[in-house]
């Protein structure tokens, strides 16, 4: 059985308006929760969709439990479960139609459906709204019910578009609590999140979406590790006027900074622990160096960087 | 067997679906009102006008709503089918559920006829309890399930006409416009070439007018009756209304024909294209 349980290779999605989505290739391993980040328009539903086969690449192709989106759909749902981005159910129904009628689809009859929906009911939490209309629900409730379905039938593969999307802080935890309890229970997780931070503490596994391309895609642990992507250092000083950005540049390894009032962050090069040079150089000017540290990079440092990258090609 | 849970449940969905829609219980409650209006009308008829045909009563009933209410509903049922779900974001719900394309499009279908049918159903119970209420027992009432198959056969076209252009625009407005006008446009054409055709007396014309989608549709219901009752329609007024053809075969050919094309046109379209994003 192979590791890699989501394959997406060199996937072209042409519209007929002229937008291009692609080269987008990735890797999910069994087991993971995959994060897929980038701004709005950059690929991420797109790459979703054609994952679902609910929109067919233009080239490219695309392998879940080795299954063929585009012909194996059926199959491929059976062992898979979706919410969409701005969850939409038919607003007739209520929760409790809508959770059994995905168990029949999956399956699911008598006392085994009655378990099943009961059981997704109170993981989402939805027990006392699962008798109304979603016509009258909420962003945050149809989240969650969007959640909930997606988790019926304990599916072997969860593919989540902005599932925290419209979701109160309450009801994000709970979601981010869904998620990680599935991962512990051995499931794969793909989901696509404008919530760098959010994703940053769930996802084993990234992938940066932009401009229709993946520019980034890694473990999450490496790709935040000083070691790999160099030393981010901050110093705050008491006069930063006394600092002319030049002599810090000088400084050997220095890739980049930002003086921000008091403070200077500095981004060193790939092994490069440009600390004491640092410091000798504020003392020396006479700007006050009040503390010095290491900044552990973000997700947001990451994708800004993605972007200026992006910007720049 | 989950082939067919998937039609099932996709079947009673669209039943919730269309009594869940104001536009459908507005068209029914105007079918039930027009049935009470054609047996209140019938009561004002000379005694002795009716008295041969009242026991025939209960035809009435049932051709008046099938030669164009009842197709006026099919396209509206039919065109709200597939484009509904696209409009409502619904058919990324419907098609990441484990089934195929096909087995959603024959879900859609089923449900679609299955609600067409059971309007029928009750229209007719509504006629035999009207007319056996107005005018005392009524007659061949063996002809009554026959009839009433073939209202729900005759709604095939232009419920086929509704699903198709309802899954080629994707917009439910629009595809219930286009349905209508291709009813209308149908409607009128077969009345002007008949028209021209008995005042010239051209054949040809008339033949033409066999060939559009609401002659047979319309006329289906009125010619088994006229068929079952062994005499010629317009030897029935309560029947001539309604306007029985000669030939049978010809009209369930028109109706096949017309039928499978747009099932077709509609299922081509589902199954290799892709599926719409909900419109924001």
């Amino acid at each position: 059985m192979s590791d890699i349980l989501i394959e997406v290779e060199k996937l072209y999605k042409r519209y007929r308006d002229g937008v291009v989505v692609g080269p987008i290739t990735l890797r999910t391993p069994r087991g993971v929760i995959y994060g897929l980040v980038g701004p709005n328009g950059s690929g991420k539903t797109t790459t979703i969709r054609c994952m679902l086969g609910l929109q067919r690449p233009s080239s490219g192709t695309i392998r879940i439990a080795d299954l063929d989106p585009t012909s194996q759909a059926k199959e491929l749902m059976r062992i898979t479960g979706y919410s969409q981005e701005l969850p939409s159910f038919p607003p007739f129904l209520t929760a409790r139609d809508i959770l059994k009628i995905t168990g029949k689809l999956k399956g699911f009859s008598g006392e085994e459906l009655r378990r099943e929906v009961s059981r997704v009911l109170d993981l989402s939490g939805l027990v006392s709204h699962a008798d109304r209309s979603v016509g009258g629900y909420s962003k945050g409730m149809l989240q969650r019910l969007a959640v909930a379905q997606a988790v019926m039938g304990d599916p072997e593969i969860l593919i989540l578009d902005e599932p925290m999307l419209g979701v109160d802080p309450a009801a994000r935890v709970q979601i981010r609590e869904i998620l990680l309890e599935l991962k512990r229970s051995g499931k794969t997780i793909l989901f696509s999140s404008h919530e760098l931070y959010e994703l940053e503490r769930v996802a084993d596994v990234v992938g940066m979406i932009y401009q229709g391309r993946v520019m980034v895609e890694g473990w999450v642990r490496e790709l935040l590790s000083n070691n790999t992507q160099g030393m981010v250092v901050e110093a705050e000083v008491l006069r930063p006027s006394l600092v002319p950005s030049s002599t810090i540049k000088s400084i050997e390894g220095v890739q980049s900074l930002e003086l921000d009032g008091s403070r200077i962050r500095v981004q060193f090069a790939e092994g490069v622990d440009g600390r004491e040079r640092l410091a000798e150089e504020l003392v020396k000017l006479g700007a006050g160096l009040v503390g010095l540290r290491i900044v552990n990079r973000t997700l947001e440092d990451l994708f800004m960087e993605m972007v200026r990258r992006g910007a720049n090609l | 067997m989950l082939i067919s849970r998937a039609i099932s449940t996709l079947t009673l969905y669209e039943l919730r679906r269309a009594i869940a829609r104001k536009r459908i219980i507005l068209l029914i409650a105007l079918i039930f009102l027009a049935e009470a209006a054609i047996y209140l009308i019938l009561t004002l008829l000379p005694a002795a006008f009716i008295q041969p045909f009242k026991t025939y009563a209960w035809i009435i009933g049932l051709t008046v709503p099938s030669t164009i209410l009842l197709h006026i509903l099919a396209l509206t049922i039919g065109a709200a089918a597939f484009s509904e779900e696209y409009e409502m974001g619904t058919a990324d719900f419907w098609l990441t559920r484990p089934m195929t394309r096909i087995e959603y499009f024959t879900g859609k279908v089923v449900g679609s006829l299955a609600f067409t049918s059971a309007i029928v159903a009750t229209y007719t119970a509504l006629s035999l309890l009207l007319s056996w209420w107005i005018f005392g027992p009524q007659s061949r009432l063996d002809l009554l399930p026959t009839a009433a198959l073939a209202s729900v056969l005759s709604a095939l076209t232009f419920l086929s006409i509704g699903l198709a252009a309802g899954e080629l625009l994707r917009r439910g407005m629009l595809a219930t416009i286009l349905a209508a006008t291709a009813l209308f446009t149908s409607l009128i054409a077969e009345t002007y070439l008949a028209f021209v055709g008995a005042v010239t007396d051209n054949q040809s014309l008339r033949a033409i007018a066999e060939y559009l989608p609401s002659w047979a549709a319309s006329r289906l219901t009125a010619t088994v009756i006229s068929a079952g009752l062994g005499i010629r329609g317009l030897e029935v007024p309560l029947l001539a209304a309604a306007q029985p053809a000669e030939t049978l075969p010809l009209i369930i050919i028109n109706i096949t024909l017309y039928s499978t094309a747009f099932l077709a046109v509609s299922l081509i379209r589902l199954a290799k294209t892709d599926i719409t994003r909900k419109i924001l």
